[in-house]
């Protein structure tokens, strides 16, 4: 595979699948500020097969993988041919959309396990205003906590379905004022809510509270924060466990919906997520 | 051409108002996941294929950018 060093390149290899003509089906999607960072820390690599563009990520004993394609007939070929020899490799495939089925059969034929299922939920905010005071466990975190915050992330939550930020992510995020944190003696921290603000949506991105911390309203105080800082958007959004019904429902009494939008994760290894 | 744009952009995310002077991407009305259907949407309502070197948010960040990049594949009003 050959390293992927910026942005250029990558849009290089989508041109030439692009070039075909023939259509346009792909897992990744383009966040530049991630991507570079990847691209700068040597992670990224491509492979051509076909029609077929295969980037991958390493990352910790294994490889997020990624294609960009021209039709789901082409993209089962390609894939077989890709993966002819890298038999003792890992991979991790997300299949995102509404209607994946035919996608979601090429890599379920070729080995690979349904690990995971995530649906995106939201919500849309018309004029809301809370001025309850919050917490006062409740604050931003700094760069020091911002690694508290990223050994929790590792220690956890799964490395394989949550595609978990490298340290430098989580120091933007922090610089952003993206990472509430809750902390008793403001040395600990029991509980984190990382999220992001763009324009009219925000985005939640994980959601924690310590094992040891929990059924102490501490994940409520977190979520209420992060209501009150996104009350001037429009829509809010996560991704959700599917099989998580419990928590489901806990965001629907917020007004919380399902989209009709799933995030499939597929692994060559026969295991599944375990809450 | 400016009304299918619209209808495009409605379909994809209904709860925005995409008439508003706005940059769709920094509003966060469109994300990376909405770009590239919008890319495919275009592609195929309008029997182009965006060259793969112009998928960048700042090309979907406006109806006029959008234009633009349906005029650069040959689609004129």
């Amino acid at each position: 595979m050959i390293p992927v060093n910026t942005i250029e390149t990558f849009q290089n290899q989508i041109r030439k699948v692009k070039q075909y003509k023939k259509g346009f089906l792909t897992n990744l999607f383009l966040d530049i500020p991630k991507h570079e960072l990847w691209m700068k820390l040597g992670l990224m690599k491509y492979e051509e097969s076909g029609e077929t563009m295969f980037f991958c990520r390493v990352n910790q004993g294994f490889k997020n993988l990624f294609f960009v394609s021209t039709t789901v007939y082409n993209l089962k070929n390609d894939f077989e041919r890709f993966l002819s020899d890298k038999e003792d490799e890992l991979f991790v495939i997300d299949v995102i959309g509404k209607d994946v089925i035919a996608v979601k059969e090429i890599f379920l034929n070729k080995g690979f396990f349904q690990y995971s299922a995530l649906v995106r939920m939201s919500r849309i905010v018309q004029d809301t205003y809370d001025d309850t005071p919050n917490s006062l466990c409740l604050s931003y975190a700094d760069k020091e906590k911002s690694n508290g915050v990223h050994k929790l992330l590792l220690k956890y939550f799964d490395v394989y379905a949550e595609q978990l930020p490298l340290i430098d992510e989580i120091y933007n995020l922090a610089n952003k004022n993206g990472i509430i944190i809750y902390s008793e003696d403001s040395k600990n921290i029991q509980g984190f809510l990382i999220y992001e603000l763009i324009g009219q949506t925000s985005y939640l991105r994980y959601w924690f509270v310590h094992p040891d911390h929990r059924e102490k309203k501490i994940g409520s105080a977190l979520l209420r924060m992060f209501f009150k800082e996104s009350q001037n958007t429009k829509r809010q959004l996560f991704w959700v466990i599917e099989s998580n019904e419990n928590a489901i429902k806990r965001y629907e009494h917020f007004g919380f919906k399902k989209e009709i939008l799933f995030d499939y994760i597929f692994i060559n290894k026969n295991i599944r997520y375990e809450e | 051409m400016k009304n299918k744009i619209f209808n495009i952009l409605t379909e994809i995310r209904p709860e925005f108002d995409f008439s508003a002077n706005v940059n769709f991407i920094e509003e966060g009305m469109l994300d990376s996941f909405d770009v590239v259907t919008l890319v495919t949407e275009l592609d195929n309502q309008f029997g182009i294929s965006i060259d793969g070197m112009d998928i960048l948010a700042e090309n979907f960040s406006s109806v006029e950018n959008i234009m633009s990049l349906l005029n650069k594949n040959g689609i004129v009003s």
